[in-house]
């Protein structure tokens, strides 16, 4: 059962007869919501340059381009972005990984184009073994359904021609979400 | 209808069922997972709170966001969260600090009051200052509290955002006016219920169509698809385990396909018995949320530190990878402290597998010992089911 909206609670009424349709709508769709969560899980697996910024920093939309589940077709590819289908709280886990370094890493999860939270803000190794790079972050944002959309961003300073690292599967940025409550 | 209590759901017997019940099971479960205790707090109202040198400092939140069980004041005691229903938490923070010197590092995490007792405080990530970059640290804990429902109550237990920075002076919290939004930020949500309430080890609900007659519904109708789906739901396949042994990682030139695996020797949860032997396997399909943190002592020599989640499962190849995070640049203070995090919501299959992976670099090639459950940056792992 997919595409349901978040439940209203159920009320029993005392006195009345119920059918098992009565049931099903009382019971087993709100349980079935709430089981079974709007999700979405996308990674990038194509090469992403992003600018950099001296003092202010660039930042750049992370490219996801790959869609591992989407399970209210929220995902769109064109504007790499997740439009929430129905109002409420959702946890996102972003991943973003840096090819060159040394630079300065922000990774943020983005609410219709504002940035809700930077929530991976530190530096990369790389003056001399040039390790790569990441930063996670995550945030528990509110988004008006269909208004509201969710955005993975990197900002980097302190770089030059920084790309991202798709080398290998656990290189691939990445994002998830799932709606957690009301 | 009333503010929801703490599912608590009946065991059913044959004969009538009436509405009291089920709208004490029924109508209270699905308003409680609705609507789960949950709090969005940041400080962002100037003038930004002050930081002492090497002190470790509750933040003040002057910005709620979100409070759905009344556990904090914007206007009074802004630094503290206090449990008011009892249960197992997931807490995110994040902290910057507005300094653009080479000094020292800053680290973040939480801290508190459990069982009447200072929690230790456990930070995150330890972030080096550098670069002319106000770093910030980021962090997740899960935590139970027990002690609950008396807002402000000298024994009741209570979550805080806590900081700390080495830059040798006072510094100022970083209130970043714009995108970005650097703030300091706690988020937690009630994930489960307390152990000693929980009942474990059940399916995934199926949540079937009701019988239609001449089908009837029976009293194990009633149980698996009303009591067992709401245990399960308020009592998720939970596990948080900490380094507690005494071992080295060895210096590695790159992060490699797949990490060294940390064993973690001491539990706090593991509510589906799911860890053994360096893995935790699935007990059940599922969506789940997974933090891991590396602590290292650190040394003059020490580069760059990792921490990461190798899985093994189908939907992510197959075959074992780890899933690095924050890869980031080592703190090189002489018998110091090094803190790097993963954090990923990962779909997979029951049997499948996580371990929490590690590295580090070091330019004499030097082994760096794991920080211990008793650290405050100590080596853990972290899983929540969050949806089938």
């Amino acid at each position: 059962m997919s595409g349901i909206a978040p439940p209203a609670v159920p009320v029993f009424p005392a006195g009345y007869g119920p059918l098992d349709t009565d049931f099903d709508s009382w019971v087993q769709v709100p349980f079935t919501f709430l089981t079974d969560r709007i999700t979405c899980r996308v990674n990038c697996q194509s090469s992403q340059n992003f600018t950099s910024g001296v003092t202010s920093g660039a930042s750049t939309i992370i490219h996801f381009d790959t869609v591992l589940e989407d399970s209210y077709s929220a995902w769109s590819n064109s504007n790499h972005r997740f439009t929430a289908p129905f109002s409420g709280w959702y946890q996102v886990t972003v991943f973003s990984s840096i090819q060159t370094a040394p630079v300065n890493l922000q990774v943020t999860v983005l609410v219709s184009g504002n940035s809700q939270f930077s929530t991976s803000a530190h530096q990369l190794e790389g003056s001399t073994l040039g390790i790569i790079g990441g930063g996670c972050a995550t945030a528990t944002v509110y988004c008006d359904g269909v208004d509201d959309f969710i955005q993975g961003q990197t900002i980097i300073t302190g770089g030059v021609n920084v790309t991202n690292d798709v080398s290998s599967r656990g290189r691939y940025p990445r994002m998830e979400i799932v709606y957690v409550s009301q | 209808m009333p503010n929801p209590g703490l599912p608590s759901p009946s065991t059913y017997a044959s004969g009538p069922v009436l509405t009291p019940e089920l709208t004490g099971d029924v109508s209270n479960g699905v308003a409680w997972l609705n609507v789960p205790p949950q709090f969005i707090g940041m400080q962002t109202v100037a003038p930004p709170q002050s930081i002492p040198d090497t002190a470790t400092t509750p933040v003040n939140l002057d910005t709620e966001y979100l409070d759905t069980a009344g556990g904090h004041r914007d206007n009074s005691n802004q630094a503290i969260y206090y449990g008011m229903y009892p249960g197992w938490y997931l807490v995110e923070t994040f902290c910057p600090v507005d300094y653009t010197g080479t000094t020292g590092y800053v680290t973040a995490g939480v801290g508190g009051q459990i069982g009447g007792s200072s929690l230790t405080n456990r930070f995150g990530e330890l972030a080096p200052f550098g670069n002319s970059f106000r770093a910030g640290s980021c962090g997740t804990h899960l935590v139970q509290m027990t002690n609950t429902g008396n807002y402000g109550g000298a024994n009741n237990d209570y979550i805080q955002l806590v900081v700390s920075q080495t830059t040798g002076s006072s510094q100022n919290i970083y209130i970043e006016g714009s995108n970005p939004g650097r703030a300091p930020y706690m988020s937690l949500r009630w994930v489960g219920l307390p152990s000693s309430l929980g009942t474990a080890n059940l399916p995934v609900p199926a949540n079937p169509a009701w019988p239609t007659a001449p089908a009837y519904v029976t009293s194990a109708f009633l149980n698996a698809n009303i009591r067992d789906t709401l245990n399960f739901l308020c009592y998720p396949p939970m596990f948080f385990g900490y380094y507690n042994a005494s071992g080295s990682l060895a210096s590695q030139n790159q992060t490699p396909a797949v990490g060294t695996a940390v064993f973690l020797g001491q539990t706090q949860i593991d509510n589906y018995n799911a860890y053994g032997t360096n893995t935790w396997t699935a007990p059940v399909g599922g969506f789940y949320y997974c933090f891991g943190q590396v602590g290292l002592v650190s040394g003059t020599s020490s580069q760059a530190i990792a921490a990461g989640l190798t899985v093994t499962s189908a939907a992510y190849g197959g075959t074992a990878v780890t899933l690095w995070g924050s890869s980031m640049l080592a703190n090189n203070a002489s018998s110091g402290t090094n803190a790097a995090i993963v954090r990923r919501q990962l779909r997979l299959n029951a049997g499948d597998t996580i371990q929490l992976a590690a590295f580090q670099n070091d330019s004499n090639n030097n082994g760096r010992s794991y920080l211990t459950n008793t650290s405050q940056w100590a080596t853990k792992m972290i899983i929540v089911w969050m949806s089938a």
